[in-house]
Formats: C-alpha cells, sequence, structure tokens
C-alpha cells in the first residue's frame, strides 16, 4: 500500500462507515449493539494503525509531506474546488490522535450507551464527526477545510440535543449551533479573502515551504485582515473570548460526545487552524498580538469560571478553555511547535477527566484514601494575599461567568430581538408576544384546548 | 423541447423532492384533491424547465397554480393570478419585440411576485400558514422565479438585464436578511418557515447579478440546497403538526423554538 493510499483509508474509513450506518439508519434495519460496537473499534483500530504506519513510514523515508492529488470535484469558469489531501507534520499527528481518542471513546460508549433508544444515531454521529475532523486537518485547500469544519459543527450539535426529549439540550444545542454559525462567518469570509487577494485556496499555492517553516507572499494588510477573520471562526470553535459562553451549554450532551468534542478534538480545531495559518500570522504582528490578546484573556476568565462551577463537566469543559487559550498564546509567540505538543497532551488528559468524569467522587474517596486522609484545600495562599473585597468581587465575576452572558443578552440580542419584534409589528398576521420569550404554561395550554 | 444539462439537473431534482413529498405525505392528507394539486404543481414546473420559449414557459408557470383556482380553496391566489398575468404580459412584450426596459421589468415584476421579494413576500408566509403546507411547499421549491431569470430573462434582454439586476440583487439581499431578522420573533412554525423560506429563496437572486459561470453557478448550488433543506423542514413541520395538531405554538414541537 503507497503512503497516499494510507492516507486516504484514514480520512475515507470513517466516512464511509458513515455512509454504512447511515444507509442501514435510513432503511430502518435495526443493528445490533454488539455489531455497532465491533465495527466502530476496527474502523477506528484500521485508522489508528494506519496513521502509525503512515508516521512511521514518512519518519524512517525523511519524507516530510504526503500528498494526494484527488482531483477537481467540480469546476466553474475560472474556480475548482481541488480534493487534494496533504499529511505533513501538523496534520499527521492530529489524525492520529483523533483516530486513537474515537475508537477509545467509541470503546468506551459501548457500555455508556448500553440500551440508551438512541444507540445507533450516537455512533453514526461519531464517524460523522470522525470524518469531519479528519477533514479539516488533512485538508489541502480552505475550501475543503470548510466541508470538515461544517461536519463537525453539525454532528456537535446534534450531539448536544441527543436527548431530544428534553427541551433545554435542544435549546442549547441550537445556542452553540448559532454561534458557530456566527464564527463560521469568520473562515467564510477569511477563505473569500484568500480568493480575492491570491486567486486561490490552497495550501501549497498560499504557503511555501513545510511547516512550521513556511512562509507566505501575503502583504502585512492583507495578512492582517485574513489572520483576524480566521482568529475569529477560531476562537467560535475553541469558545475563546468573545464566544466562551456556549461551552457549559454543550455540556448537555452525552459525557462520551462532551469529551471527544470540548474535551479533545473539537476545541483544538481552532487551534489548529491558526497553527495551518502561522505564515501568516508571523506576517502580521497585529494579528499575533491579537491572537495572545484572546489566548490570555480566555485564560483568565477559564481559570476563574472553573474553579467556582457547580458540576463537574462544566470545571473540566473551562479548564479546557483555560488551557486551549495557553495555546492560543503559544501560537501568537510563535512556538508552533509547542503548541502542537501541548494540543496533543492536553487532549489525552481532558478525554481522560471527561470519561472519569461520572466517576468523580470515587475517584476522589480513592485518592484521599491513598494518601491516608484528606488532602488540604488549594486557594489558601490568595486568602492571604488579596483583600475580601476583591476576592467576593472576583467570586461573583467567576460565577457570572465574566458577565458575559448578561452582556451579549444586553448588547446583542435584546437589540436584535427589539427590531425584529418592530419589523414583525409590520407584518399582516403577526402576534406580538407579550414577552419577549413566552413560554406555554399550563392555563396557555387550557386556552388553546378551549379554542 | 428543451433538455440540456439546466433543465435535466432541475428536473432531476424536482422530481425527487416530488416523490420525497407524496412518500412522506401525512396519511390524513392523503385525499384526491391533494394527489391532484400535487400532480397539477409537478407537472406543470417540468413543463417549465423544459419550455423552448417564454410562451411555453408560461404555461407551464400557469398550470401550477391551476390547484389554487380548483382544489384548494384557500391559500394565495391573488398573489399567484397576478404574478402570472404580469408574466404573460411579459412574454408577450418579450416576443413582439418591445422596449427592453419594459419587458424585463414586466418579467423581473412577476419573479419578485413568485418568490416573494420584498415587499412582495407576505402572501409566502400567510400562504405557507393558511393553505395546505405540502403544495405550496413543491410550488415554491420550483424555483421558477429564478429559472425565468437564468433561462430566458438574462439571455433574450441582456443590456436591459445588465442595469436592471443591481436593483433585483440588492432587493434580494435585503429580502433575505429582513425575512431572517422578523423570523427570530415569529413564534408559530409554520409562519417561521414561511420566513425563511423568503429568505433563503430570495439570496437565489443575488448571484445572478455578475452573470458570469461562477455566479449562476453558485446560484444553482443554492438553489439546490435550499429546495432539498425546505422541502425537508416542510416535511418535519407538516408531521410534526399532524402529530400535535392541538397547537400553533412553537414551544410546543417538542422545544424546538
Amino acid at each position: 500500500m503507497t503512503l497516499e493510499q494510507l492516507l486516504l483509508l484514514i480520512v475515507a474509513a470513517p466516512g464511509f462507515s458513515f455512509l454504512l450506518l447511515g444507509t442501514a439508519w435510513l432503511l430502518g434495519i435495526p443493528l445490533r449493539e454488539r455489531i455497532t460496537a465491533s465495527f466502530t473499534k476496527f474502523v477506528f483500530l484500521l485508522t489508528t494503525v494506519a496513521s502509525a504506519v503512515l508516521g512511521r513510514q514518512m519518519f524512517s523515508s525523511g519524507i516530510a509531506e504526503v500528498s494526494l492529488n484527488g482531483g477537481p470535484w467540480f469546476q466553474a469558469g475560472a474556480y475548482s474546488f481541488q480534493l487534494d489531501l496533504v499529511a505533513d507534520e501538523l496534520s499527521l499527528p492530529l489524525m492520529g490522535l483523533t483516530a486513537l481518542l474515537v475508537g477509545i471513546v467509541g470503546t468506551f460508549s459501548v457500555h455508556y450507551m448500553h440500551r440508551e433508544s438512541g444507540f445507533q444515531r450516537f455512533f453514526l454521529l461519531l464517524h460523522l464527526f470522525a470524518f469531519g475532523s479528519m477533514l479539516i486537518f488533512s485538508a489541502a485547500s480552505f475550501d475543503l477545510l470548510i466541508g470538515g469544519w461544517e461536519l463537525v459543527g453539525i454532528s456537535s450539535t446534534l450531539l448536544i440535543a441527543f436527548f431530544q426529549a428534553r427541551r433545554e439540550p435542544v435549546v442549547s444545542s441550537m445556542h452553540v449551533f448559532s454561534v458557530y454559525r456566527i464564527g463560521d462567518v469568520g473562515l467564510l469570509l477569511g477563505v473569500f479573502a484568500l480568493h480575492y487577494m491570491i486567486g486561490t485556496a490552497e495550501s501549497r499555492e498560499i504557503f511555501h515551504g513545510i511547516w512550521p517553516l513556511q512562509n507566505t507572499n501575503l502583504t502585512v494588510t492583507g495578512a492582517t485582515v485574513t489572520a483576524l477573520l480566521f482568529l475569529f471562526a477560531a476562537a467560535a470553535k475553541s469558545s475563546q473570548v468573545p464566544f466562551f459562553g456556549w461551552l457549559p451549554r454543550a455540556m448537555e450532551g452525552p459525557t462520551p460526545s462532551s469529551a471527544i468534542f470540548y474535551g479533545s478534538i473539537s476545541i483544538h480545531a481552532g487551534a489548529y487552524l491558526l497553527l495551518r495559518i502561522e505564515p501568516i500570522l508571523i506576517a502580521s504582528p497585529i494579528a499575533s498580538a491579537a491572537v495572545i490578546g484572546v489566548g490570555l484573556l480566555s485564560t483568565l476568565l477559564g481559570t476563574l469560571a472553573h474553579r467556582v462551577a457547580a458540576d463537574a463537566k462544566t470545571a473540566i469543559a473551562y479548564a479546557a478553555m483555560t488551557q486551549v487559550g495557553i495555546i492560543f498564546v503559544e501560537i501568537g509567540l510563535g512556538f508552533p511547535r509547542l503548541a502542537l505538543a501541548h494540543i496533543l497532551g492536553h487532549a489525552v488528559v481532558r478525554t481522560l477527566q471527561f470519561l472519569r468524569a461520572p466517576s468523580m467522587l470515587h475517584d476522589y474517596h480513592r485518592v484521599h484514601a491513598a494518601a491516608g486522609g484528606h488532602l488540604g484545600v488549594t486557594g489558601a495562599f490568595y486568602n492571604h494575599v488579596l483583600p475580601e473585597s476583591v476576592r467576593t468581587w472576583a467570586y461573583r465575576f467567576a460565577l457570572d461567568r465574566g458577565f458575559y452572558d448578561a452582556f451579549v443578552q444586553r448588547m446583542a440580542a435584546n437589540p436584535v430581538m427589539a427590531l425584529s419584534l418592530w419589523l414583525g409589528s409590520f407584518e399582516p398576521g403577526t402576534e406580538i408576544p407579550q414577552t419577549m420569550y413566552p413560554r406555554v404554561t399550563s392555563a396557555d395550554a387550557l386556552k388553546e384546548t378551549k379554542a | 423541447m428543451i433538455l440540456d444539462s439546466l433543465a435535466l439537473t432541475s428536473m432531476g431534482l424536482y422530481l425527487c423532492l416530488a416523490i420525497v413529498t407524496i412518500a412522506n405525505m401525512p396519511r390524513r392528507d392523503r385525499e384526491s384533491g391533494q394527489y391532484a394539486s400535487l400532480a397539477c404543481i409537478v407537472s406543470g414546473t417540468l413543463l417549465a424547465y423544459a419550455a423552448p420559449n417564454l410562451l411555453v414557459f408560461a404555461a407551464g408557470w400557469a398550470l401550477t397554480i391551476v390547484p389554487y383556482w380548483t382544489w384548494i380553496k384557500t391559500g394565495p391566489r391573488v398573489a399567484l393570478t397576478l404574478g402570472t398575468i404580469v408574466l404573460v404580459i411579459g412574454a408577450a412584450l418579450t416576443s413582439g419585440g418591445a422596449n427592453p426596459m419594459i419587458a424585463f421589468g414586466a418579467l423581473t415584476l412577476a419573479v419578485l411576485l413568485r418568490k416573494g421579494i420584498f415587499p412582495l413576500h407576505s402572501w409566502v408566509v400567510s400562504g405557507l400558514e393558511t393553505s395546505p403546507i405540502l403544495p405550496l411547499g413543491l410550488l415554491l421549491n420550483g424555483h421558477l422565479g429564478a429559472y425565468l431569470m437564468i433561462r430566458f430573462a438574462i439571455p433574450l434582454l441582456p443590456d436591459a438585464a445588465s442595469l436592471a439586476l443591481s436593483f433585483v440583487s440588492v432587493l434580494a439581499l435585503f429580502t433575505a436578511l429582513y425575512a431572517a431578522v422578523v423570523a427570530l420573533s415569529e413564534k408559530r412554525p409554520r409562519r417561521t418557515l414561511g420566513f425563511l423560506t423568503v429568505s433563503q429563496a430570495s439570496f437565489l437572486l443575488a448571484g445572478l447579478e455578475n452573470r458570469n459561470t461562477e455566479g449562476v453557478t453558485g446560484a444553482l448550488v443554492h438553489w439546490f440546497v435550499v429546495a432539498a433543506a425546505t422541502t425537508g423542514s416542510i416535511l418535519r413541520v407538516s408531521q410534526h403538526r399532524s402529530s400535535l395538531s392541538h397547537s400553533r405554538l412553537t414551544a410546543r414541537f417538542l422545544g424546538i423554538d
């Protein structure tokens, strides 16, 4: 098997398995849990081994990059959508990590999701997510990367709404979906900017050399505009300032999906995007400073919020956000290899933490028993150093997550809803609600039934 | 008949949408009037896609509104009829060699009426709320307005199109934004769907302004995506409506609000 075929196998296997499971689901063929589980384990064992073999071959042969030319998907005038894949020092470790962690999470989920009514749906979405992630990491053009980016987004929101019979997961899912879509505007405009300035979104046309020692022909202004647009998209995907409000809402999904999305792969997709455009960041001091600023602010907010979070999953999610903030800072400072190593290590640790979250109390007691008594509380140092008023304010600030939700509600959501209501008042047949967010009460239902 | 790649692709997609719609039709909607309406709309749309000239196209267009004068007693009868009359006038003016700007203006007005471009959009919203949703969904997802622009209006009247399409494009973009914003505060699912349909359908026209291969291809791709997605949404709302027929409120729709 050639290296190009191995690369194709790694990317296509989850997509093919998604198609198989999806076809069975659409045709109403009930697959037994054991079959779905065995199939999932086989697919991700295969992709993990293929990633390892590809990496070993590249390392032993001194090959820096493997490219697969898939030819054009479609052409329109001067534009051509190329299906090209690439495996290099940046993408291959992340592809291998995805295969390994999705396999582990899949194996864990076999027991965790046992006899759930949506067992097959969960695994279907897991395969779709894996395919989307592989596309993001292996895409040789930003046009193709958008495809993977959207697949990850849609599988993520569908898994948040996994328990669809309850209202809260569906509402949270819509919230996350909205934030993703706002972030996607940045990605789309960034790609449009590349097409406008260079005439292509192919990585090999934009960057020269081998990652991370690449450079670009973009002007400083062009690099700044493009990098800031990509930073906007990356911040939304990686739950960084100013888009971190969706993270606790995303915890409505099953724990294994939280582990793979918000602990390991999806939350690092934004960091990957910034690593991929590292030469553009280097060409723009303003964009580099913005990346560092976003990372620092997110780190500060994340570390404060995670200390006061009332539930384990939210606390871990904010801790993940803190670490991704530090990864952003590393990228902004120009340490791509350090950032990549940080991503790999952090993803593994967070996956373990998320998967152990349901057993946290058990682990807590076991650690204390092993230590021979209760461990001391942390944070005593700050109690001595900081005055009480500052501590109280910091506590409130952390508890309200930087007043972010209130700020967004007041400055963005309320004006848009007011505009919507005002415009709607001119529409024939529109019923003006008494409040902005009316809820159906039993009295409403009774009135409606009588009507 | 013209059966080139544009016509065949459109016909193939539309037939798929029609089959999916009929296969997923709620049991209580399965009666002869509904089937006759769908047959009329599908055959009219297919005739319009394969039309070799504007007059045959207008005949197909007119056939799609026949159900609103026969089997379907409620709904957007006036707006659809007005659009058809304007189209016939536009076709006659174009064939008769009248002033290109006037002919293009008539065809454009027919498109604005058919697609529900602001300020002529209200009939789509109220139609989706009050009349049977599946026939109107199929009628709207034929996107005969965009097809008229791509197939006849722009090629037959290129000079007038180069002057007028900027205005149409701006109006379409405004409609897309306006309808999306209004939909945010709408609490009734069928009206929300109506605003979303208007928003997405109007976006199609924006791509036509460039009149180059990329612009028209983008519009066509968006058309196919919007047609498939809107049909899916309409079917879901229709099925939910059947199972939760006592409620008009979005909050009842399994929390999807």
